[in-house]
């Protein structure tokens, strides 16, 4: 003890002078900005790769709670996804159902088969050639097998329907036009829903044939035509056209009216093939029934 | 007069100057003279260590707390490190150090190249401590070492002026 003091005591005057430039130096550094500043980076400096180490031998202490939260994150995320394709699907839908927009009178109808368009996708393709002077008009139109087409697909244009497939080659399928003497096609008659069918005769491009609908149903010009649905080629409240002329036929009983097609086979060329998502199944169950 | 009065006066007479006209007369702008280290370098001799670290210390804190250019501690620093290295420089100027035990350092029997040969080692250390300690680095060394070379010489001839104005021969 009495060494450490004398040994101290040796010293005195260096300690004191290190002391008094120990509390010059305290004072510099702590109250000037400047040194204080640069006295932080150096210590910064200096420590920062001590703490870096330090915390990346932590990080390995805690991988363990990491993957749990990770995992959680991740499962939210794959919910997200889902939730986000549904939407998706849900978009297109709606977008489809934009390009095929029309007139304002005919959007009603349309919006009311909505429900029934969940089961339809719509295939757009274009009509490369078609003809509408002749007696049996024809669509050749520019997708095939390879793109899905069948035979039997209805084809549609954005106002209203223009033929069904009946032949199909690998890259183009031929449609029977809706301006074909051959066409017939089950239609109602807004707002009464009477069942009727849709025919053409040479003539007139503008305009087909309401036949069979009975007089005890209600019809006037400007009626709206639109496919029953009651076949799996249209869904079901699709337009066809308008009433524009009729009269009685009372030796028939039957309405003899005159439909303006609200398609534009003049100028027809961007049109959607029509895919009924079970077509096959609902066809197959009428295959081979006792007929009369 | 007293010595202690004396030094006591010197002290007071060097800090006001420091304070009042020395702190604005600054050269080229960024050059500030400290001829009040004159107080530190000419304190007693027999005075024991303590107190002189202690009185080198508190003077230079004196400046540092009346300059507006610096809170505190870079002169109490310096002026410290200064009365420090003092002994040393004395020692290496006379080796048999005949004013060892004369108490004040005296200018009697002393010339002018005495007088630079012992005043400038001290000012130029205590400006090296004081320059490098307010860049706190080495950040901008070339302009640190201008300062202190140019800052030396201009706090000397500050001190040869004050000292030919206020030394009389006893």
């Amino acid at each position: 003890m009495y060494r450490l003091l004398s040994f101290l005591g040796q010293f005195r005057n260096l300690i004191l002078f290190l002391l008094l430039e120990g509390i010059a130096l305290f004072l510099v550094v702590n109250f000037n900005d400047h040194q204080r500043h640069r006295f932080g980076d150096w210590v910064l400096d200096t420590t920062s790769g001590f703490h870096k180490t330090k915390q990346e031998v932590k990080g390995y202490f805690y991988l363990k709670t990491a993957n749990e939260e990770l995992k959680v994150e991740l499962q939210n995320y794959y919910s997200q996804i889902d939730s986000l394709n549904k939407e998706l699907h849900l978009t297109k839908g709606l977008l489809m159902r934009d390009s095929l927009r029309l007139v304002d009178s005919v959007n009603v109808a349309l919006l009311d088969s909505l429900g029934s368009f969940e089961q339809h996708s719509f295939l757009p393709a274009r009509a490369i050639k078609h003809t509408v002077n002749r007696s049996y008009n024809y669509l050749t139109i520019n997708k095939g097998s390879v793109h899905g087409v069948e035979r039997g697909m209805g084809v549609i244009s954005p106002k209203g329907i223009a033929g069904v497939v009946i032949r199909v080659s690998k890259n183009y399928c031929l449609a029977l036009s809706a301006l074909n003497v051959g066409f017939k096609l089950s239609i109602k008659v807004k707002p009464s829903n009477q069942i009727g069918t849709y025919s053409w005769q040479q003539g007139d491009y503008k305009e087909g044939y309401l036949n069979f609908l009975p007089l005890t149903a209600s019809l006037d010009t400007g009626n709206l035509v639109v496919t029953s649905g009651n076949s799996t080629i249209f869904p079901p409240g699709f337009p066809v056209g308008k009433v524009s002329e009729m009269e009685q036929d009372l030796e028939s009983g039957f309405y003899e009216a005159k439909v303006k097609l609200t398609t534009d086979f003049r100028s027809l060329s961007h049109v959607f093939l029509v895919k009924v998502q079970y077509k096959a199944e609902i066809d197959s169950l009428e295959v081979n029934l006792p007929q009369e | 007069m007293n010595p202690v009065l004396r030094q006591i006066l010197a002290f007071l007479v060097l800090l006001f100057l420091q304070v009042v006209l020395f702190n604005e007369l600054v050269l080229f702008g960024w050059v500030v003279p400290y001829p009040f280290l004159l107080f530190v370098c000419f304190l007693p001799l027999e005075l024991p260590k303590p107190l002189l670290y202690v009185l080198a210390f508190g003077a230079g804190l004196m400046v540092d707390f009346f300059s507006e250019t610096y809170l505190s501690g870079l002169q109490a620093f310096s002026a410290l490190l200064t009365i420090g290295v003092r002994e040393y420089v004395l020692t290496f100027l006379t080796p048999s150090s005949p004013g060892r035990n004369t108490g004040e350092i005296s200018l009697e029997n002393q010339n002018v190249l005495w007088y630079a040969a012992f005043l400038f080692p001290l000012i130029f250390c205590h400006h090296i401590a004081f320059y490098l300690l307010e860049a706190f680095g080495f950040r901008n060394f070339w302009y640190t070492l201008s300062k202190i070379f140019l800052g030396s010489g201009y706090t000397f001839a500050w001190c040869f002026v004050l000292t030919i104005i206020f030394y009389k021969k006893n």
